[in-house]
């Protein structure tokens, strides 16, 4: 091969290089070379991907949350049916009452009846609430008379349980009565 | 395919054939054939015997390792050679921070590293022919590291420019630059040897 300009200004140091002997592998180097491929293990095992994907190290710490996680679960829906929010719950439906969708829906008594109304009235006002009034027994009459004839419901057009009570029931019930009506007119002093 | 067979494959297709079929058989014979080219190529870069073998190991386990990676566009040869290079450039970076120096390479202790008795040429070794050699290698090893590489590969290797050119990653008219430069300081090195 011809020499450029190059090559032959510098032939003396190309022919110096030229002339060193090549310096070679140990005689071991193969034996070497496979003892450490063989050690190593690699290239020739190629992991799949669902192999990657469950290895063993890979997959314990997925699986201790995973179980951690169905343990809470359970430990939850346990304890579910005990404590309910009672702002979630439906009200459950009373079948003892009546549904009207207007007061003029409720049947009511006739005017012969403004007595016993009356009487009604002031039973379920002196029995029921927790009022306290602190009129004289003749405002008390006005305001039941009114109150009886604007609200005049007849007992039998409403849902209230029938107690039957004993004579000696009947009589303690009214001697209550007296004495609470005592009460609301010394204006509940004793 | 037969061992004879094997070993009428050029090196493309000895490689294409471990690809393929996982032929170690295949592999093994380019180790044979490249493991003294890239031995002598990496020892007069660096200096060490012992890190040089280490080195062109380490080469040959990553073309074991990365067979899939060589695409037959280009030679085998320039893919070893670009492994081994860039290997051994890591090694002489690593040196030159640690500045150390093996007392193996100038042969002081002879019979220290090997197990078994090798007759082939040992740089490391002290001989009466060998004096001449180590000068040569003193020098070479005096030479600036970017110049070094392409000297080796074009007058000791004996690759052509474009194949330099494909190893070191330099346009061809850096290398040529960069080889006549490299010349340049070995003769005035070697000039005392030159007026023997």
């Amino acid at each position: 091969m011809a020499l450029n300009d190059d090559e032959l200004r510098y032939k003396n140091v190309i022919d110096t290089l030229k002339s060193l002997p090549e310096v070679k592998a140990p005689r071991s180097f193969e034996a070497d070379l496979m003892r450490r491929i063989n050690s190593e293990k690699f290239g020739d095992e190629k992991q799949s991907f669902w192999q990657k994907l469950f290895m063993p190290s890979r997959l314990i710490p997925s699986a201790g949350l995973a179980v951690a996680a169905v343990l809470l679960l359970f430990v939850v829906n346990i304890n579910s049916d005990e404590t309910e929010n009672p702002l979630l719950m439906e009200p459950k439906i009373r079948e003892d009452i009546i549904e009207a969708k207007n007061v003029s829906d409720i049947p009511l008594g006739s005017e012969e009846d403004a007595t016993g109304r009356r009487e009604g009235v002031e039973e379920n006002r002196i029995s029921g609430n927790g009022y306290e009034d602190t009129d004289t027994g003749e405002q008390m009459s006005r305001v039941y008379s009114y109150r009886a004839n604007e609200f005049a419901i007849d007992k039998e057009g409403l849902n209230f349980r029938q107690v039957n009570l004993s004579d000696e029931e009947k009589l303690r019930l009214n001697e209550l009565k007296e004495h609470f009506r005592t009460l609301i007119k010394t204006g509940g002093n004793n | 395919m037969t061992d004879k067979n094997l070993n009428d494959l050029s090196d493309e297709e000895l490689i294409i054939e471990f690809q393929q079929n996982n032929t170690v058989k295949a592999f093994e014979i380019l180790v044979s054939r490249y493991k003294n080219p890239l031995t002598n190529y990496v020892f007069r870069f660096i200096g060490d015997y012992e890190a040089c073998v280490d080195i062109v190991q380490e080469t040959m386990i990553k073309v074991y390792r990365y067979k899939d990676s060589y695409s037959s566009i280009a030679k085998f040869s320039t893919w070893i050679y670009t492994i081994a290079g860039n290997l051994a450039r890591t090694e002489y970076q690593r040196r030159k921070r640690k500045k150390t120096f093996s007392i193996h390479s100038y042969g002081e202790e002879k019979d220290e590293t090997y197990d078994i008795p090798d007759e082939s040429y040992r740089p490391d070794i002290i001989t009466d022919s060998g004096i001449k050699d180590k000068i040569i290698q003193d020098a070479l090893e005096k030479v600036s590291k970017s110049y070094r590489e392409v000297v080796i590969l074009r007058d000791i290797q004996d690759l052509s420019y474009e194949e330099i050119s494909e190893i070191t990653g330099l346009n061809i008219g850096t290398v040529k630059s960069r080889i006549n430069r490299g010349r340049a300081q070995l003769q005035e090195m070697l000039k005392d040897i030159y007026k023997e």
